[in-house]
């Protein structure tokens, strides 16, 4: 997976770090050559560019990259030409960082997949969600132990958490299910509802599309993942 | 003639709707999006958000939600669905 980070600011550049930490490509933008250079030896493309200028982020190959991420601070013009152009450019996944509420409504409004308003989120939290696609939010207990959120593999449908034996076989814990359940509202009209099963008991089925919060060993996350 | 064609199309969607309702969100895509062939319409669009939602496909789901809110851009439900996939 291949990152795009656009806008060196404190959210940025720590962002890009933690990605680059986590091994993955990373190419950083931004208009101050100093900030760029930081990142010269490490990032697999260092660019002093304009990001609000279509064709420098269409020569620089940025339509090729997987994911990009904005940050350019309180310039909210600028994240929604930017925001615009990779769209335009074909990005598959448009991470921008709003400056509030309204700035995050029209960024949504725009076509940017994920608005992140920074008292939610820290960049290095992002960087470790992305560690493994299938892992949606990762979160460290402590060196030795994570906690994962995925979907259960397609070989755990219609089993029960005894059936499983996952304790045993993995050594992990599921601690939480998240289900979604369709239902019809006053109006008639199906709405959608997340249920959710704490601390899951042995004889508690696993449905296909189910989500699966599960603590655990990394290596042993990694091994459940190959199923 | 027409007539026929009018209940096949609503029949399409009731059954859709069934199986949208009972979790089997693939075979309910498959149905919603033969209706969309005959006839686009924003609730058909909609209930594909919800349905791409329960495969847990959320960009897809936001697809559905925009295509649906380009249709009808004050439909409450699909506003409030957007919204809360693109803050998650």
């Amino acid at each position: 997976m291949t990152f795009c980070v656009i806008g060196l600011g404190r959210f940025g550049s720590q962002l890009a770090k933690a990605l680059i930490e986590e091994g993955f490509e990373v190419i950083v933008i931004d208009k101050d050559d100093e900030r760029v250079s930081e990142f010269s030896d490490q990032a697999s493309g260092a660019l002093i560019l304009d990001a609000t200028d279509e064709k420098a982020l269409k020569e620089a190959g940025i339509g090729e990259v997987d994911c990009c991420v904005v940050s350019v601070g309180q310039r909210i013009d600028a994240s929604i030409l930017i925001v615009m152009h990779l769209k335009t450019l074909g990005v598959k996944e448009v991470v921008v960082k709003a400056v509030d509420e309204l700035h995050a409504e029209i960024l949504k409004r725009i076509g940017a997949d994920k608005v992140i308003l920074p008292e939610k989120e820290t960049a290095v939290r992002l960087a470790k969600a992305y560690r493994s696609k299938r892992f949606f939010e990762v979160l460290e207990v402590n060196p030795e132990y994570t906690i994962v959120e995925l979907s259960a593999p397609k070989s755990f449908a219609n089993k029960t958490l005894k059936e499983l034996r996952l304790r045993e076989e993995y050594g992990i814990t599921v601690i939480l299910i998240k289900r979604k359940s369709p239902y019809l509202n006053e109006k008639g009209l199906p709405e959608i509802k997340e249920e959710i099963i704490v601390s899951p008991k042995g004889e508690d089925l696993i449905l296909e599309n189910d989500i699966l919060i599960i603590l655990g060993k990394e290596k042993d996350l990694e091994r459940l993942l190959k199923e | 003639m027409r007539k026929t064609k009018k209940a096949t199309y609503e029949e399409i969607l009731e059954t859709a709707q069934f199986y949208l309702l009972n979790k089997n969100y693939k075979k309910a895509i498959e149905l919603f999006e033969e209706a969309l062939k005959e006839k686009p319409d924003y609730l058909i669009y909609y209930q594909l958000g919800i349905a791409y939602e329960g495969l847990n496909e959320r960009d897809k789901a936001k697809e559905m939600y925009r295509e649906c809110l380009k249709l009808n851009p004050n439909f409450e439900e699909a506003n409030k669905r957007l919204d809360e996939l693109v803050k998650e």
